[in-house]
């Protein structure tokens, strides 16, 4: 009897328990991170009845970690896709990009060129400069935002990333303290813990691994190895500094919380993974668009500025600058140190970097922008005190080899190969020291135009040709090729005058049939002479070219002094001919057609790769670029999401609640439940038919 | 054996295939509504970069044959101003032979003078012709001076024309390869031209006229020393034998014997050259030079204005006159065909220009534009994917054991 009570008082128990378990797997349907649980009765070894309870969380840590890894990488190309998107649509679309304003450019160039006299044409084509300019000023401000964007989301992500590290941690101490492991109560925290894993597992690559004799203790480490939440309850703590060269660059390091040693070490935030390795490439990304939208500015307003250069402007004076990008220089940084020679590092424990006093100030040299490569310039001074330059693209971390720089004397310095010239403003150079340039970086910022003055543009070539008063003969000679203004000596903003040792003068003479033409310089030197048999047309022309050049080095004079000469007409000895400045030849478009040809002129190198190629192809194949990025990461975003969503199918299949399932528990429970109450019933009615028997 | 599916499964796999169908929907509805097959590079970036190459390689060849058009219009305006000085310069010369040959009278040559100063005024009109912009045609570089004017000449004291234009050539560009003059100087055209070959009489009261011009410069070609002070040489002196013969000497050395005939001239190599009283007469070669045609125009007009100016003399002075003309005429030409020939490659350059225009908007169209028909039936389809995906998923989510407890 008694036994029937406490047989029927178990039972119940029991059934409450199972419906306690089935009523919180109902209610945690919503719940993130919630793992359905179980019960499991035993039969009592001791007796009749029911035995001990025993409450299981179904998880299956495979499918967990696939989960989790899945997680990840859906995470990363999110994130990459979410940062680099814009930028993509700030080069594609017709609004924001320079395809459309480069073109305009150009298409009221021609115009002028074809109308070099009338006002408002060239006036057209100042407005057409100023909204590239605008162009390229708020493309670059977008690119500077998403880079600000980056870089906080970056201190937010790992902000985010430390809390959940922390709380990995502390989850971890409270299970270990705990003395019943098998209870709600206990799976609850793991499944908390866990959720806080997911959540570590969206922001970066993790590994896990269980505790030997404890397996509700979880351990964390990032796939490269590097440890995150440690046996000892020590964690980490991530922290993000400035490049060690490159102040405006980002690097992850990492500390441990209530450990011995808390020296911070440098973690590579490459195959890093989730969502702050994607926010670290992704900066790399934006900040290469920016120093290729910059190449753009500087070699567009290099070709502009050097071509208009070579011109004569609207009030007859040589041509000045179109556009500006502003000026790039940078100070020397050197490491400080102590008395004795050793590194000071802050309480950070970063090296404290002090100025060096000394200044790099970096100029394009003009007509040699096509040159200019989209890195930055590390210069260097190595343990004999010798300065190393190093070109550094998107991996900042990777110096390569040298530069081959040619020392000019006086601090300065050009390295040929990517057109720039570096001055430095003193001599005190200490080991290790060092000057970040970045030649391209803040030119698309700083890209302005710089007249508005219609007739500022120099459409005019800078020379035109006379001949002799008192010649004989019918013939003319013009200027057949106009390539530099290395016969002209005067700077931009004066009238140009022709410079006195080139070969500006052709004097005729008669030798048998035949005519001789002597190439002569306004100061007397002579260069030669040209025979021109008689009847033979080809022989007037292109003169300078089939003359020695006189600097060892040209292939003929006319490639020496940047132009030719040709005759036509009739000549007769005595005649003479001149070349002379023009002067206010305000229908001459020679220099205009040069200007024109930068259209399709190779003008800008590819990046950092040694090929040329034109603005709008470089403008494309950088669209082209970016985009590849961007479509990369949508390919690989569905592909990972289309895993995800099969892992986590697959993990929710052991580990989710099913309602229907529930419900039929339910149903089944409040059966045996039923029944359980009918064994205290019928004890108690039995117990009363007794009594009353008694 | 049957998988054990979740609650949140059946929602999640649910929402994320609406999802999909929605994006899909949204991508081709704009497609359906801009005709362009994708909005951004990283759609299709390979794709998407040659259609933008393509873009601005398409506004360029407009720009080409917009300039080539400009090129067409600006040597059309030079060709007609050309032709019709030819004209006017053959009708000029018509009046000089005119008065050359006939006996006209005084009356009649004066009216002449006033036809060739009428024309003298026309052709510089055209020789000053402006483009619509009100460029000069043929003032080179200068294009905002006109390129002759008649300004007053010290050493004549008479006036004369002068050209203030300079050599300076205008030129557009066609196609990427095609560069194409679209002006002449008129330095080249008018200037710079030959005038006639001439003499001066040691006695400038001596006569001569043209027999045979032709013959007369090809004598002076194969005679004339260009070495040296001009005034020291090319002298020719002829002496009356009083035989009807005249020995002539060059530069002192004898060179020639030949007849006179019954009026007492010598044809020498192409000129008629008249025997004064005194039986001595010499020249000199005049140093080749160049002129514009207006200046041998009013010489010409100078000679048939002034009474004092009659038979050889007047002659002579129209004779110069015509071959000045002629000189012109042939410089004309020669930049006629000129013409003639950049426009050929103007149109050309234009037909070609065209035809790669429209390949590569072909091209374009091909890569990134999308096909109506298919943009349409895309956006369809879809649309009935979506709408049987919203039935099924409530449908699915709408059994539920917990309604039947």
């Amino acid at each position: 009897m008694v036994s029937m009570l406490s047989i029927g008082k178990q039972a119940v128990m029991a059934q409450r328990s199972q419906l306690a378990v089935t009523s919180n797997n109902i209610s945690n349907v919503s719940t993130d991170g919630y793992t359905r649980q179980r019960t499991q009765t035993l039969t009592n070894v001791l007796g009749f009845g029911v035995g001990s309870v025993l409450t299981q969380r179904l998880n299956n840590e495979y499918q967990q970690q696939e989960v989790w890894r899945d997680t990840t990488s859906v995470s990363y190309y999110q994130t990459v896709y979410d940062q680099l998107k814009p930028i993509d649509q700030y080069f594609s679309s017709e609004a924001t990009g320079l395809g459309s304003p480069m073109t305009d450019l150009f298409t009221s160039l021609h115009t002028a060129v074809n109308n070099p006299s009338s006002e408002a044409e060239r006036m057209e084509f100042m407005n057409d400069a100023q909204k590239l300019a605008d162009r390229f000023t708020s493309l670059a401000e977008d690119l500077n935002n998403s880079q600000m964007y980056n870089d906080s989301k970056i201190e937010e992500s790992i902000k985010h990333a430390n809390e959940l590290i922390a709380s990995i941690a502390n989850f971890n101490k409270q299970l270990r303290s705990t003395e019943d492991k098998n209870t709600t109560e206990t799976y609850n925290l793991v499944d908390q813990r866990d959720q806080a894993i997911k959540e570590l597992s969206e922001m970066m690559d993790i590994r896990t691994y269980q505790d030997e004799n404890d397996k509700n203790v979880t351990y964390v480490l990032l796939s490269s190895g590097q440890s995150l939440v440690l046996e000892g309850g020590e964690y980490a703590e991530l922290s993000v500094r400035d490049g060690r060269y490159d102040s405006n660059a980002k690097e992850l390091y990492c500390s441990f919380k209530n450990a011995t040693y808390d020296s911070p070490r440098w973690i590579s935030s490459e195959n890093l993974g989730g969502e702050i390795g994607a926010l670290f490439e992704c900066r790399d990304e934006i900040d290469e668009a920016k120093r290729e939208v910059g190449q753009m500015a500087v070699a567009l307003a290099g070709a502009f500025n050097y071509q208009n250069s070579c011109g004569v402007d609207l009030e007859g004076n040589m041509g000045g600058k179109l556009f500006d990008t502003g000026t790039v220089e940078a100070d020397g940084i050197r490491i400080k140190t102590d008395a004795s020679g050793k590194t000071v590092y802050d309480k950070e424990g970063q090296p404290v970097k002090i100025s060096s006093g000394v200044k790099a100030t970096l100029e394009f040299i003009p007509g040699e922008t096509s040159k200019v490569s989209s890195d930055d310039i590390l210069i260097e001074v190595d343990e004999n005190s010798e300065l190393k330059f190093y070109a550094v693209g998107k991996d900042k971390t990777e110096k390569g080899e040298p530069l081959n720089v040619k020392d000019l004397g006086g601090g300065k310095y050009s390295i040929e190969d990517l057109g720039v010239k570096i001055t430095l403003s003193g001599n005190d150079f200490q080991k290790g020291d060092y000057f970040y340039l970045r030649p391209t970086a803040d030119a698309a910022t700083n890209f302005k135009t710089a007249t508005s003055d219609p007739a500022r543009l120099a459409l005019s070539g800078t020379l035109a040709a006379n001949a002799g008063k008192d010649n004989m003969g019918t013939a003319t000679m013009s200027i057949s090729a106009l390539t530099s203004t290395d016969a002209v000596t005067s700077d931009a903003g004066q009238k140009p005058a022709v410079n006195e040792r080139a070969p500006t003068k052709v004097t005729v003479q008669k030798q048998g049939d035949d005519y001789v033409l002597t190439v002569t310089s306004k100061n007397g030197q002579s260069f030669g002479q040209v025979k021109v048999p008689s009847g033979d047309e080809s022989a007037k022309e292109n003169i300078l070219s089939k003359l020695a050049a006189t600097d060892g080095k040209s292939a003929n004079l006319a490639e020496q002094w940047g132009f030719d000469i040709s005759l036509s007409g009739t000549i007769y000895a005595m005649d003479t001919f001149e070349v002379v400045p023009s002067e206010d030849g305000i229908g001459n478009n020679l220099n205009g057609l040069a200007l024109a040809k930068l259209q399709t002129d190779d003008c800008v190198k590819n990046g950092s790769y040694d090929r040329q190629m034109s603005f709008s192809e470089r403008y494309s194949s950088m669209t082209t670029q970016f985009g590849s990025v961007v479509n990369s990461a949508s390919v690989n975003l569905s592909a990972a999401e289309a895993k995800l969503e099969q892992s986590t199918a697959s993990y929710q299949s052991t580990s989710a609640v099913s309602l229907d399932e529930e419900a039929a528990n339910l149903i089944q429970f409040q059966q045996y439940y039923a029944a359980a109450a009918k064994i205290i019933s019928a004890s108690q009615s039995t117990f009363d038919a007794l009594i009353s028997v008694v | 054996m049957s998988t054990r599916i979740a609650t949140s499964t059946i929602y999640s796999r649910n929402t994320s295939y609406l999802q999909n169908l929605n994006n899909k929907m949204n991508k081709y509805e704009e497609q359906y509504q801009t005709g362009q097959r994708y909005k951004t590079a990283s759609e299709a970036p390979s794709e998407y970069g040659a259609a933008m190459r393509m873009t601005s390689e398409i506004a360029m060849y407009e720009q080409y044959s917009d300039n080539a058009g400009y090129a067409y219009d600006n040597l059309s305006i030079e060709e007609t101003s050309l032709s019709t000085i030819n004209s006017r310069l053959d009708r000029a010369k018509t009046l000089m032979q005119s008065a050359v040959n006939g006996s006209y009278s005084k009356e009649e040559h004066l009216a002449i003078a006033a036809e060739l100063e009428q024309i003298q005024k026309e052709v510089l009109d055209l020789m000053n012709s402006q483009t619509a912009l009100g460029e000069y045609v043929f003032s080179g570089s200068k294009s905002d001076t006109p390129a002759f004017t008649l300004t007053y000449d010290q050493s004549t004291s008479k006036g004369k024309y002068v050209y203030q234009g300079d050599n300076g050539q205008r030129e557009i560009q066609a196609s990427p390869s095609v560069k194409v003059a679209v002006s002449d100087s008129g330095l080249g055209v008018f200037q710079k031209v030959e005038t006639a070959r001439s003499i001066t009489m040691g006695d400038a009261t001596d006569k001569w006229s043209y027999s045979n011009y032709d013959e007369f410069v090809k004598f002076f070609d194969s005679e004339c020393d260009y070495s040296g002070d001009w005034n020291l040489k090319n002298k020719f002196v002829f002496q009356n034998m009083g035989d009807g013969s005249v020995t002539i000497t060059k530069d002192g050395s004898p060179y020639e014997s030949l007849p006179m005939d019954d009026n007492g001239h010598v044809n020498f190599h192409g000129l008629d050259i008249a025997m004064n009283d005194d039986g001595n007469v010499s020249f000199r070669f005049d140093k080749p030079g160049t002129d514009n045609v207006l200046n041998s125009i009013q010489d010409a007009i100078d000679a048939l204005k002034d009474e004092s100016v009659t038979g050889m003399d007047a002659a002579m002075r129209l004779q110069k006159a015509q071959i000045n003309l002629s000189n012109v005429q042939t410089s004309i030409n020669t930049t006629l065909s000129a013409i003639g020939g950049r426009q050929n490659v103007l149109q050309s350059t234009m037909d070609s220009n065209e035809q790669i225009s429209d390949v590569k908007k072909e091209n374009r169209a091909n890569i990134a534009e999308v096909d109506m028909f298919e943009a349409s039936s895309n956006l369809l389809q879809v649309q009935s994917n979506l709408q049987m995906a919203m039935k099924s998923f409530t449908m699915i989510t709408q059994t539920s054991l917990f309604d039947y407890i």
